[in-house]
């Protein structure tokens, strides 16, 4: 009797554990974004007749901001974690090339057993519609500044208003 | 142990396996669901406005843009003024960025006539610049106070900037075509109409 007793117990906790550890929504990753760009083409760059725009175009060094935390806040205090990039367009001329570069750090948030880490991103890549690996690091960050540069943007691009989304995805590469 | 309890026994230990077996998986499922984390993902826009622009000017290597067409005489008494000089010093150069499918023109116009003369001009066809540059007008064009297109079918391009680039200008001077000659006469200066050109949307 007092095995069934405690067997019973046992089934009881074991199954309050059980359904605990399904009924607990999962821990999300949010990524959060500050910042847009919006470059006019400025018509006085053709100063001179026959000749073609200059140049690149370059955002503030701060321009979008980005960063992830975990949700709820508390999670994901320990880990590794990479940042991919791509570009979907809505009104976009091929022959128009964003670039992008991380210029500083932001703000990593050390833990007892998170050392903030940030690599890569320091040098202009190019943003195709191809996902291609961006930054990677470990904790989680704030406030990763971002500068952008629009290239090739030349008297051979028809007059009208271009757009394209960048799109960032964190994946956690390790706990 | 009679054989209630010793089947009570065995059902607890199955049940004890079973349950350690769910506990294990419960707490595999909550840890996976921590490494399996499904990517966070986030997106702005960049957006580029690309304005409209046309811009054109003259360019030569000359010292100035003066196109010197003087008839000239043999000294023999009883020959006319001999016409037909030409000069070709002038480039054409011109920037144009249109909306999608539109197109430019490019016209001259002669600021006042000169009496018995006709001043034409012949646009060459275009090898410099890039985009969709535009075509000359078969020459000559008989320039007058209305404005006479001479480039058109400009789309997004540029030619390059500077003489020998673009469209080269041709001018040249010429009696015109009905018996005008008593027309002509010594201006009290020189007669030095303005060639002015105009790129403008094409309809």
């Amino acid at each position: 009797m007092k095995a069934a007793i405690k067997t019973g117990s046992i089934i009881v906790l074991t199954l309050l554990a059980s359904f605990y550890a399904f009924t607990q929504p999962s821990p999300e990753l949010t990524a959060n974004i500050t910042g847009s760009w919006t470059l006019p083409v400025p018509s006085v760059d053709v100063t001179e007749a026959g000749n073609n725009y200059g140049g690149a175009y370059t955002s503030a060094p701060n321009q979008v901001l980005i960063g992830f935390q975990g949700n709820p806040p508390g999670q994901f205090k320990n880990i590794s974690w990479s940042i991919e990039i791509y570009r979907l367009d809505a009104t976009w001329d091929p022959s128009i090339q964003l670039w992008v570069r991380r210029t500083g750090n932001g703000n990593g948030q050390a833990t007892g057993q998170c050392t903030p880490a940030i690599y890569g991103g320091l040098t202009y890549q190019q943003v195709t519609n191809v996902t291609s690996p961006f930054l990677s690091g470990a904790c989680q960050y704030s406030n990763i500044p971002l500068e952008f540069q629009v290239r090739n943007v030349s008297v051979l691009t028809f007059a009208q208003n271009y757009s394209t989304q960048v799109v960032y995805t964190v994946t956690i590469t390790g706990l | 142990m009679n054989p209630i309890n010793y089947s009570l026994t065995r059902t607890f230990k199955i049940m004890k396996k079973s349950i350690f077996a769910i506990f294990t998986f419960a707490l595999f499922m909550g840890s996976n669901s921590v490494f399996a984390q499904d990517p966070a993902t986030a997106e702005h826009m960049v957006n580029v406005t690309v304005p409209e622009v046309a811009v054109l000017d003259i360019a030569t290597s000359s010292e100035s843009n003066i196109v010197e067409l003087n008839p000239t005489f043999t000294g023999e008494a009883g020959t006319p003024l001999v016409f037909g000089q030409q000069n070709d010093a002038l480039w054409l150069n011109y920037s144009s960025v249109v909306k999608a499918n539109k197109r430019r023109t490019i016209t001259a116009q002669l600021e006042a006539p000169i009496p018995g003369i006709d001043i034409k001009l012949t646009p060459s066809a275009i090898t410099t610049g890039k985009g969709k540059k535009g075509t000359a007008v078969a020459g000559p064009v008989i320039l007058s106070t209305t404005p006479s297109a001479i480039i058109t079918e400009i789309g997004t391009c540029y030619t390059e900037d500077g003489p020998s680039n673009g469209h080269k200008l041709t001018y040249t001077i010429t009696l015109q075509e009905a018996d005008t000659y008593d027309q002509i006469s010594v201006g009290e200066t020189t007669y030095a109409p303005k060639v002015t050109y105009t790129i403008t949307e094409a309809n």
